[in-house]
């Protein structure tokens, strides 16, 4: 029997299983704003945490202090909405994770490895490159984003139940044709537009990257972050019973039909939105739910919320290991999600046993 | 009064007829079962019935709605099943699982009331698995995990139980112990079942299909006699009566 979690619980696991939601997120809140803090604090120039939050404070209140302009400029304009973007999207691209898991009911998908990432590269990339819906302004690139993620999750879905089963093996292999070939046309688009800018970020759009995040970055992706997980949270129950088996969940009074349409639309907005200000960041989506899951059970009224926590204080943390690393080299934040993501999946896929009929 | 009635339900899939004009009622508080050999439509006929299956033809009327105009949750808050799906490799703990068969009753703001807990534990109680409520559903045995499905489907607290061969995977106490309790809810009840003589003894009324077709309805006495089990299984079956109890064994044909 495979299991995805240990057989034998260990009672300060099981003991977290059964902490209330509240404890845990209030606990995970703290952690995640002092890593904010702290991922503020690192860079070639050193900050106090005391500084950054006199700042942060006086910025909010209109009033001033004693530093330098350039520490100023350092906290407000250049590292707090690079870490506030990096916990956006890792918070998205988790609960995304959790989510897209219950639809496809198999632990190995994530909007990475199912190619919607590279969808949604594609659709982002497009619209840079050509100025196609422009007028939409500066939602033109999420806008194209969310259409390259719709499409290929729909064709990834359509091309791993051909025959009307979902194998699990059918579809890490559709999403990962489908991924090389949208990562290919991104590169196309990429390399041969006539618009400088976009080939130098070619790298960027390929791996994943949150350099040169700005204010104006920040706005959408935590819109669409709160609201597509109040809703996915809200609907735990629902993808609960998913997660049980679409025959299982209708006799429990989902309606699978409408549920899994409204579904698809919400995650490829989230991974839309996400792909749209950062590229195509691998593997979050595929590690942190498993974490979580190991630590608090499967219920998605606790998996999401938690899921989400988790997410943002996991990439804050690798997006400062991606800057200082090999300072004063940045690495797109993408290496390192995959560095630690591949073998991860590696390991995952061993400890499946990958049947080929039935939904795993 | 009929709490259900299936009105000349036929069932094609792929061009096979699998069920074809079956009709009967079920009165309120019956426990029925339906017994048939491998193949003869059992499953697709129950499938019709909880709304998973769309019939070609025919209706499913409960409590004088037909039920596939139902919404998902009017259905669910309606019946309750407990089907032959095999679970995926997320891990539920036994709690959660039975936690899910609230779901119909629940808004999209509710959240788990203890009305809702109290339930839940004594549905876990009724079924004998109180000492595995926070056990992984994926570690228990085959049996154990079919109890835990049933407690699920009792936790529904539905006015119509649907089984789907609930006894498989149980052992022969388990088997006794789940039909007992299904007789002592005295929730009108229709279940697929493989065991003739379990049948017999514990439901109210069988109905015996073949290919499709309804062979015979009624008293366990009257619809198990040995022409028609010949007739539906192709075997041979000696039936005799003991202290209430009707005893069947079988013999291949000659």
């Amino acid at each position: 029997m495979t299991t995805f979690a240990p057989n034998a619980p260990a009672t300060w696991r099981e003991q977290l299983r059964h902490l209330p939601l509240l404890i845990v997120a209030s606990l995970l809140g703290a952690i995640l704003i002092l890593s904010l803090t702290l991922a503020v604090t690192i860079g070639p120039v050193d900050l106090s945490m005391l500084t950054v939050w006199q700042i942060a404070l006086a910025k909010l209140t209109g009033t001033s202090g004693d530093w330098t302009p350039a520490q100023e400029n350092i906290v407000v304009l250049l590292r707090s909405p690079r870490v506030l973007l990096a916990a956006v999207v890792g918070g998205g691209l988790a609960a995304v994770g959790v989510a897209m898991q219950a639809v496809v009911r198999n632990p190995l998908a994530d909007p990475y490895v199912l190619g919607i990432s590279s969808g949604a590269s594609v659709g982002a990339v497009l619209v840079l490159g050509t100025g196609a819906l422009g007028f939409l302004g500066i939602y033109a690139v999420s806008a194209g984003a969310f259409a390259g993620a719709v499409a290929s999750f729909t064709v990834v879905f359509l091309v791993a139940t051909a025959g009307g089963q979902l194998s699990p093996l059918r579809l890490v292999l559709a999403g990962m044709a489908c991924g090389y070939s949208l990562s290919g046309l991104t590169s196309l688009i990429v390399l041969t537009s006539e618009n400088r800018e976009l080939a130098r970020t070619a790298m960027e759009w390929l791996l994943g990257s949150l350099g040169g995040a700005a204010w104006s970055d920040l706005g959408l992706p935590a819109a669409v972050l709160l609201v597509g997980t109040l809703w996915l949270t809200l609907n735990g129950r629902a993808l609960n019973a998913l997660l049980a088996g679409d025959e299982t969940a209708r006799t429990l009074g989902v309606d699978v039909g409408r549920l899994r349409v409204t579904l698809f639309i919400v995650l490829s907005l989230l991974t839309g939105v996400m792909v749209a200000v950062s590229g195509a960041i691998g593997f979050v989506g595929l590690v942190i739910p498993h974490v979580v899951r190991m630590l608090v059970g499967t219920d998605h009224r606790r998996v999401l919320p938690v899921s989400v926590l988790v997410g943002a204080i996991f990439l804050v943390w690798v997006d400062v290991v991606a800057r200082m690393a090999f300072a004063p080299i940045e690495l797109p934040v993408g290496v390192i999600t995959a560095l630690l993501g591949g073998p991860f999946f590696v390991w995952m896929l061993a400890s499946q046993r990958l049947k080929t009929r039935g939904s795993a | 009064m009929t709490q259900l009635s299936v009105e000349d339900l036929t069932i094609d899939i792929e061009g096979k007829r699998l069920v074809d004009q079956v009709l009967f009622d079920v009165q309120p508080g019956e426990f029925i079962g339906l017994v048939g050999p491998n193949g003869s439509g059992k499953s697709s006929l129950l499938r019709a019935i909880y709304r998973v299956l769309k019939p070609d033809a025919g209706r499913v009327v409960h409590l004088g709605d037909d039920v596939w105009k139902l919404s998902a949750r009017d259905a669910a808050r309606r019946t309750a099943v407990v089907a032959q799906e095999r679970m995926g490799e997320f891990d539920f703990s036994v709690r959660e699982l039975v936690q899910m068969g609230r779901t119909p009753h629940k808004r999209l703001l509710d959240g788990d009331s203890p009305a809702d807990h109290a339930i839940v534990e004594r549905c876990l109680a009724e079924v004998g698995m109180s000492h595995c409520a926070t056990r992984s559903f994926l570690t228990l045995s085959g049996g154990e995990k079919q109890r835990v499905l049933v407690a699920r489907a009792l936790a529904q607290q539905a006015l119509f139980l649907v089984l789907d061969e609930p006894t498989n995977h149980l052992d022969i106490r388990h088997q006794l112990e789940l039909l007992a309790l299904i007789r002592r809810l005295k929730t009108t009840t229709l279940a697929a079942l493989h065991d003739l003589s379990l049948a017999a003894r514990y439901c109210d009324r069988l109905l015996l299909i073949h290919a499709g077709r309804l062979l015979a309805s009624g008293a366990p006495a009257d619809v198990l006699t040995a022409e028609r089990i010949r007739q539906a299984y192709g075997v041979q079956a000696t039936i005799s009566h003991s202290a209430g109890r009707l005893r069947i064994e079988f013999d291949l044909a000659g």
